[in-house]
């Protein structure tokens, strides 16, 4: 109950009058309803062009977004339809070839530990123990050593690794090791998380248990997520609301508010709406899916 | 149980390669003592009988740590100057682009084709003895860590840098890690290089070493003792290698599975 105070935009409560109306979400998905209305992550006719082997590719054309204060926002769309392209942009890893990425009001430009970044592999250094993967970030950023300890510490045990500190990534199991990921990234307090399909690579139990824990450490921060996924059902089960993006060159289809009450558990899974949004968010993919053969 | 199984397995895999050991020099003692005339084959049993003087002067002791100062030298500098010529090569594009063909233009080119010219460079002298095991080391360390680098994937630098790393942080932080496992193997064929090189390395201008030792001793048709200078070189170049594999599995723990 408590956390639901603390967030009260992550359900759409009924619209304060001094908000923006509905009406203000326009035909290319930049929606600022919401009570809150705060914006985190704003992306402004976005295009993207890649040169490769000598040939131009549009990854995205129009694609405008705006990402809400706390919000977890999943990206969903067909294989190559520039989801993870957003992404490094708003990591600051690349640069849109015209458009704006904006964090925090401020236009993007490079990487920055703010903006914590997870991936599908490669996850932690193999070279580094976990406790050294963890106190990567806090030691780049030259925190105080008692400072540096306690997080590391307080971190693995956030996500159950505790025991586990001096092993190297590849004496963990592929789940144990996204779960380190997690630790690494909420170690350096972000304030927006950036996850590039984080567990495309776990096994579907594996897949299963990280979600809710990926939930439970989610709700304890409130952080700002942006999240990229191939599965309908984790975008459904995750999200506050999930973006749809068309084919390559990708822009906002549409936006798709997930009315599930939280904490979510197993349980919500069975729920009807569940159903009905994953069907919902399934079609809208489907569509482009379809449209691409 | 498993590992009594294995244990003597080991054992028998000990036993054959005594066993092969033994057989090779007893078919070359057989041989010898037929042909008996140390000119055309040494005996391998008048080895020991022939390394004891050398030992006991004290004279073997002393060829050894003059080959040994030179490799240290000549390896050592072409360990630093290998890893810091990989890694320019394999962080900077232009760099590469730039030392590529030069580099593999002279890789080929074996050391002592070398001496003339380096003899006009840097005189006859401990300096164009040390040259030469530069030569023959720093190549195979400065590609091996090109490799290395090249091979590291984009992703940890990505990572490092979405947590606050900037480009010194990267440098040595992700791209030395990752691509440390390759420098160490660089090291190791380097090493086997500098070592195999080290008679040619003391064939000019040298009074010491075990190389000069071996044509030394060859110009007396000393041929025993040539044996001796070879078996020293045999075994020390095996025990600082297996040092360096030890070396090379305490530094990247995680590349061992």
């Amino acid at each position: 109950m408590s956390r639901r105070l603390a967030r009260p935009w992550v359900r759409p409560a009924p619209s304060p009058p001094e908000t923006v109306p509905a009406e203000a979400a326009d035909e290319r998905g930049i929606d600022m309803q919401g009570p809150r209305g705060q914006i985190k992550v704003e992306a402004e006719d976005v295009q993207v062009t890649f040169r490769r082997r000598g040939q131009e590719i549009e990854a995205v054309r129009d694609f405008s977004l705006a990402v809400r204060e706390g919000e977890f926002l999943s990206i969903v769309g067909p294989s190559g339809c520039g989801k993870s392209t957003f992404l490094r942009l708003v990591a600051g890893l690349e640069s849109p070839t015209s458009g704006q990425v904006r964090c925090d009001g401020k236009p993007i430009r490079g990487a920055s530990a703010d903006r914590g970044m997870a991936f599908q592999q490669y996850a932690l250094f193999p070279w580094m123990t976990l406790a050294a993967n963890v106190d990567f970030g806090p030691r780049m950023r030259r925190l105080p050593k008692a400072q540096r300890r306690e997080r590391v510490e307080r971190y693995i045990r956030l996500v159950g690794l505790t025991g586990f500190e001096d092993k190297y990534p590849h004496e963990l199991s592929g789940g144990m090791q996204q779960r380190g990921s997690l630790a690494r990234l909420f170690a350096n307090d972000p304030s927006l998380l950036l996850m590039d399909e984080p567990l495309g690579a776990l096994d579907a139990q594996t897949r299963v248990l990280l979600q809710e824990e990926l939930m439970r450490v989610w709700e304890e921060f409130g952080t700002t997520v942006i999240f990229i996924t191939h599965s309908i059902d984790e975008a459904a089960f995750l999200s506050d609301r999930v973006a749809v993006m068309t084919r390559r060159p990708g822009r906002i289809k549409e936006i798709i508010p997930v009315d599930l009450p939280r904490p979510r558990t197993f349980e919500t899974r069975g729920t009807e709406t569940f159903a009905k949004l994953e069907f919902e968010i399934g079609r809208s993919v489907r569509e482009e899916v379809d449209a691409l053969s | 149980m498993a590992s009594d199984v294995r244990g003597g397995h080991v054992g028998r895999t000990r036993a054959f390669q005594a066993l092969a050991v033994v057989g090779i020099v007893g078919v070359w003692a057989v041989a010898a003592s037929v042909i008996d005339n140390s000119a055309r084959l040494p005996n391998p049993l008048r080895v020991p009988g022939n390394a004891w003087p050398l030992i006991q002067s004290g004279e073997l002791q002393g060829h050894v740590v003059a080959s040994l100062r030179r490799i240290a030298i000549g390896y050592g500098t072409a360990a630093v100057v290998g890893i810091v010529v990989g890694m320019v090569m394999g962080a900077f594009r232009p760099a590469e682009r730039l030392l590529d063909t030069p580099m593999e233009f002279l890789r080929p080119i074996p050391a002592l084709a070398l001496v003339p010219i380096l003899l006009a460079l840097v005189g006859i002298g401990e300096t164009l003895n040390i040259s030469i095991v530069f030569y023959a080391s720093v190549f195979p360390i400065i590609i091996n860590t090109v490799a290395g680098l090249k091979e590291v994937d984009r992703t940890y630098v990505e990572a490092a840098l979405t947590m606050g790393a900037g480009r010194t942080a990267v440098v040595r932080s992700v791209l030395l890690p990752a691509a440390l496992p390759s420098i160490m193997s660089g090291l190791r064929i380097g090493f086997q290089f500098a070592w195999m090189s080290i008679v040619g390395a003391e064939l000019i201008g040298a009074v010491t070493g075990l190389g000069f030792m071996i044509l030394y001793y060859a110009k007396f048709v000393a041929t025993e003792r040539v044996v001796v200078g070879m078996v020293t070189i045999g075994v020390l170049g095996l025990v600082f290698d297996r040092v360096l594999l030890v070396l090379w599995k305490v530094m990247t723990p995680w590349a061992q599975r």
